[in-house]
């Protein structure tokens, strides 16, 4: 005889909510939650039985014996299996000092540190540098000098230290000068248990040399102050860059954050990972991949293209900066041609110039164009609201339509709202503009004029950080 | 009788309690203050606690023999 619970339902309550929420919001991130606050799963699951108990227990009713049967003791070890393994993936590249990973491997055995050390002198000017760590922080900086140094800390994790000095031997640091290329090894894939060790170093080159970290497994990349081209490629990596001559490329499997401040060359970033950040970037940007975080990209003279697998951006110049978070894309000041096409965004624009198309198949649009005269606009969403604020005395020659919906014109003369049945259009010329063509399918088109509720425009050249401030209705 | 069914509560009440425990001890875990490989004889304690309680609480009279000797039904 089995007495029913209330846990169960509020299981399937809670586990339909959780998918409900995630189709509704794009990227509310399920397994970001799930992995942090799991354990308040077992608090509710645990106080709602007591609740039950002694609710049954003062109604005299007969109290199950151990309160919990083995069934579900089973799926608690399950919870709990999964639960922290799932948090200590998504952690794992959590606990750094000063930047430098210091990851959860601390299971067994002791710490015993290494010092690393060792140069190459007369590396010439531009020498070709190749790192090979795979686990572990880098840090390289390019000074004055035809000097390649290297120092740092290998750190072996092991029951003794005779295991610790026989690990050290095994993966002896090397540099290694063949042709004009160096390259400096850690070799810990040797040891026997390469998971046990790691090396952070600390490399100074010459301002001008060009340089590859490669068959990275784990650890960051913070490299400042080189002439030539950096090439990063590694499956768990946060990398930092700043002050790059050459060209750019990073390629990962995964990692918590990108971040590449003032490049002269192209920047090219591919992978998958958290957050992104581009600043003061003079050549081409292409950042494709899938990022889970805040994406910002901020005064980039260039052409700049975001692939992902659900959208693709592209930019001519970007003035001002765009912001990509949570499904929303926040832009201003952009240098058109503009193009976006999304599955699932929200998208806020204002101030850009030349020509801009969105498609979107869901998402609201927001347009705020302040600079005269205005260019050729084209934006469509399935789903969604569309909304046009335009500046005293912009010339254009509005068409906007909804399939099913409706139109708000705020703006008034000389535009006309239309409806048949449940769909609504709006038309109207205010004296030779270029066209202005707005589709909505399902949804609300709204236009209106500038009013003092809106943000008052940005001023003309610094104003980076502010976020842009919008009044939605 | 009465001291009877507060021992029985106990005893049904001390696996949802333990999940509570359980559940609060990797809370502290995740928010980085002790770990929980660290923390785990607690739930042990807890449960030795409980126990206790359950014995203290149980009626005094001896209970009958599990087996009737004579074999009947």
């Amino acid at each position: 005889m089995k007495r029913s619970s209330v846990v169960g339902p509020l299981i399937l309550i809670v586990i339909g909510a959780v998918f409900l929420l995630r189709n509704f919001i794009p990227d509310f991130r399920v397994m970001d939650i799930l992995s942090d606050y799991w354990p308040w799963l077992l608090i509710g699951w645990g106080t709602l039985r007591v609740v039950e108990i002694l609710n049954w227990h003062r109604n005299g009713q007969l109290v199950p014996r151990g309160g919990m049967n083995g069934g579900e003791w089973v799926l608690v070890i399950f919870i709990c299996l999964f639960g922290s393994g799932m948090y200590a993936a998504r952690n794992a590249n959590l606990f750094r000092v000063n930047g430098i990973h210091l990851p959860s491997w601390d299971i067994l055995g002791e710490r015993f540190d290494f010092a690393i050390s060792g140069s190459q002198a007369s590396a010439g000017k531009t020498p070709r540098i190749v790192v090979e760590n795979p686990r572990g922080g880098t840090r390289i900086i390019g000074v004055d000098s035809e000097e390649v140094r290297v120092t740092g800390t290998k750190t072996i994790r092991a029951i003794t230290r005779d295991d610790a000095n026989k690990e050290d031997k095994s993966t002896a640091f090397e540099i290694v000068k063949s042709g004009d290329q160096i390259i400096i090894r850690t070799n810990l894939e040797r040891a026997t248990n390469s998971r046990q060790a790691q090396a952070d170093l600390e490399i100074t080159v010459p301002k001008g040399a060009t340089i590859e970290g490669r068959n990275g497994k784990f650890g960051d990349f913070d490299i400042e102050n080189i002439a030539g081209a950096v090439e990063v490629n590694s499956d768990n990596a946060g990398v930092r860059l700043n002050n790059i001559g050459g060209d750019v490329r990073i390629d990962l499997r995964r990692s918590d954050m990108v971040r590449v401040v003032n490049a002269k060359g192209n920047v090219d970033i591919k992978g998958r990972g958290q957050d992104v950040e581009l600043e003061n970037v003079a050549g081409v940007a292409t950042v494709s991949g899938q990022y889970s975080g805040e994406m910002k990209f901020r005064n980039l003279a260039k052409p700049f293209r975001f692939e992902s697998q659900n959208s693709s951006l592209r930019v001519e110049r970007i003035e001002g900066e765009i912001e990509l978070v949570h499904g929303r894309l926040v832009g201003r000041r952009l240098v058109g041609p503009i193009q976006i096409t999304s599955r699932s965004k929200d998208i806020e624009l204002a101030d850009f110039t030349n020509t801009l198309e969105i498609d979107l198949e869901r998402g609201d649009v927001q347009l705020r164009p302040t600079r005269l005269p205005l260019s050729k606009i084209s934006a469509r969403t399935r789903s969604g609201k569309a909304e046009l604020i335009l500046p005293n005395g912009a010339k254009l020659d509005l068409k906007a339509e909804v399939k099913k919906g409706r139109i708000e014109n705020d703006f008034g003369e000389p535009f006309r709202v239309r409806e048949e049945g449940r769909a609504a259009t709006i038309n109207g010329t205010t004296g030779g503009g270029p066209e202005v063509k707005i589709e909505v399918g399902q949804g609300e088109i709204e236009i209106r004029k500038w009013s003092n509720e809106d943000a008052p425009p940005p001023p003309a050249p610094p104003a980076p950080k502010a976020p842009l401030e919008v009044t939605k209705q | 009788m009465n001291s009877n069914s507060n021992s029985l509560l106990l005893r049904a009440l001390r696996g949802p309690l333990t999940l509570i425990l359980i559940g609060t001890l990797f809370v502290i875990d995740h928010a980085g203050m002790l770990s929980f490989t660290k923390t785990w004889p607690i739930i042990i304690i807890f449960l030795g606690i409980i126990r206790l309680g359950e014995r203290a609480l149980a009626p005094e009279q001896t209970p009958p023999p599990p087996y009737s000797q004579g074999g009947a039904q």
